[in-house]
């Protein structure tokens, strides 16, 4: 694999409707994440958010509204390579939706080149420079 | 499956906490626990319990990864449908071990093949429209 490239196997929802990783925050709690192109920001559930508020794991954002979750990793990735640094929303309409958070495009924008391989069932992601 | 999953699977830990009337899909069977005061825990990887539990939410205490595949394998300490039995049955495992890493695992939530995906992907698209907007 080349030098600044990520290679993630993806899951899919239940519903049929979303696709996503597990990613591991603060290596302390492990989560299904939907990628969603179509939101500008990431998000999580109020649950998972009350969760990781209760161990530290996610602090206030200076700015308002957003929050930091805890160091991220790739869960099921070899290595668990980490994933980049976001400040996420919470929002509640995930409760509903049976997702626990969701990587939106502040999450995709940080790499160069996103790839979904179909037929690998994985998501590969290469940085800026690699 | 690797040595190093069926020596795990083989490991005595906490107490499960199983729905009243339900048991876990491959729970140890009762001949084979050493005392009746310590039940064996389920351990899977993570894949097998978001299949196991479809319709469901599981909690997992990672224990630790295979060796050959990489894959968490971990104990199962609640499956339930109801997300807030899960958070309740999160804040006692946190209230034993600070530390402990937990997986929340809503049950079908899992790596399939394409075939599996497409057919997945066909039947999600076929069912009603889901507002998902912000």
């Amino acid at each position: 694999m080349p030098a600044g490239e990520l290679t993630v196997p993806v899951s899919t929802h239940p519903s049929g409707l979303w696709v996503g990783i597990y990613v591991d925050i603060g290596a302390r709690v492990r989560l299904f994440m939907v990628l969603d192109t179509g939101s500008p920001v990431s998000a999580l559930s109020p649950s998972i958010a009350q969760h990781l508020h209760s161990r530290k794991l996610l602090q206030a954002d200076p700015a308002p509204g957003y929050f930091r979750p805890a160091p991220l990793t790739a869960a099921q990735a070899p290595g668990h390579p980490p994933l980049p640094d976001l400040a996420v929303r919470v929002l509640p309409r995930l409760t509903r939706l049976r997702i626990d958070g969701l990587l939106g495009l502040d999450f995709f924008r940080r790499f160069d080149r996103v790839c979904f391989q179909l037929s690998a069932m994985r998501l590969e992601l290469t940085h800026a420079g690699a | 499956m690797s040595k190093a999953h069926q020596s795990a699977r083989k490991r005595t830990g906490a107490l499960l906490e199983h729905p009243a009337g339900q048991t876990a899909p491959n729970a140890v069977a009762p001949e084979t626990i050493d005392s009746p005061e310590t039940p064996q825990p389920t351990l899977m990887t993570l894949d097998e319990a978001a299949a196991a539990y479809e319709g469901e939410w599981a909690l997992m205490r990672v224990i630790g990864e295979d060796e050959a595949t990489g894959e968490a394998y971990g104990e199962i300490l609640l499956h339930h449908p109801s997300r807030g039995a899960i958070d309740k049955a999160a804040r006692r495992a946190v209230k034993r071990d600070p530390g402990v890493h937990l997986a929340f695992i809503l049950g079908g939530t899992q790596r399939r093949t394409l075939e599996e995906f497409n057919a997945l992907l066909d039947k999600g698209a076929r069912g009603p429209y889901v507002n998902a907007r912000w």
